[in-house]
């Protein structure tokens, strides 16, 4: 392991904490989530994902480019699930409540995106 | 030539087989198959890489089925934007082959985050970036550590 390695690890981890913590503080925070759904690039649908029944989950159905879309959402967070794609890899993602974590279904070309994010700390991700 | 053409048949059959090892984060794989990449890169050389990757990208999305179409043109955007990286920087005397491989790991994931914005036409994927950059690190190395027990003993 050279020194340029260990440079090179360094400033990798020190990036990838300044755009972690930039995306967090260059967003606009609001209580009042929206999720636009996207088809094809074109936006199909809006959800409120505020004011809804507390512990009532929604369902919507999408068609896909492989076919249906399953979403369910709830008061602050949605989620893919059930669809038809390699690995399932748009369920997987499991659910979302807020822009940093938009569900992306390449396979669908369908994807989630959260307007505004709660005032909330919470995990980005975990990942092992 | 011969060497090459098994070295290609490698990378195609771990690129496929690792397609298969579920990952949690969308858009992340292991990058096994730029062991081979690597390997070339210092053995042979620049062109002998680029012409491997690049038959390998074509060969394995025909393969899968999925040539021209997304996942195509993501897996060639991450493959060329890292191998041009690694091409430029591999003669570098400050990075051992780890350095090279975070690098282009690293780059993998940029170019496929870009193809990504292009195709879907939203800026939100850069959003993945943080956990990109970090990713490529433990991926580049445990690539960079298989590369390096090859290339030692050739």
């Amino acid at each position: 392991m050279k020194n340029g390695d260990k440079i090179l690890i360094i400033s990798l981890v020190l990036l990838s904490f300044i755009f972690f913590v930039s995306f967090r503080l260059l967003s606009p925070k609001t209580d009042q989530l929206v999720a636009n759904v996207y088809y094809q690039d074109q936006l199909i649908d809006s959800i409120n994902l505020y004011g809804l029944e507390p512990n009532q989950i929604y369902t919507k159905e999408y068609t896909g480019e492989n076919g249906l879309i399953y979403v369910e959402y709830q008061n602050g967070m949605i989620r893919v699930e059930k669809e038809t794609s390699p690995n399932n890899i748009c369920s997987i993602q499991g659910w979302t409540s807020n822009q940093f974590k938009p569900i992306i279904c390449l396979p669908n070309k369908f994807y989630i995106e959260i307007q505004g994010s709660k005032n909330e700390n919470e995990t980005d991700a975990i990942t092992g | 030539m011969v060497q090459l053409s098994l070295l290609l048949s490698i990378s195609i059959v771990v690129s496929i087989a690792e397609s298969f090892i579920p990952v949690f984060v969308p858009g992340v794989k292991l990058g096994l198959a730029n062991v081979v990449t690597l390997y070339i890169l210092y053995s042979y050389g620049r062109k002998e890489a680029f012409l491997v990757l690049i038959i390998r990208l074509l060969l394995v999305s025909i393969l899968r089925g999925t040539i021209l179409s997304y996942p195509f043109y993501l897996s060639v955007s991450g493959g060329l934007l890292s191998f041009v990286m690694m091409a430029i920087i591999f003669k570098s005397k400050n990075l051992s082959i780890i350095g090279v491989s975070i690098l282009g790991s690293l780059f993998h994931g940029i170019g496929q985050i870009l193809m990504a914005i292009l195709l879907l036409e939203t800026s939100t994927i850069v959003y993945y970036l943080p956990i990109i950059t970090a990713l490529s690190i433990p991926s580049g190395i445990l690539t960079a550590i298989f590369a390096r027990k090859v290339v030692s003993r050739v």
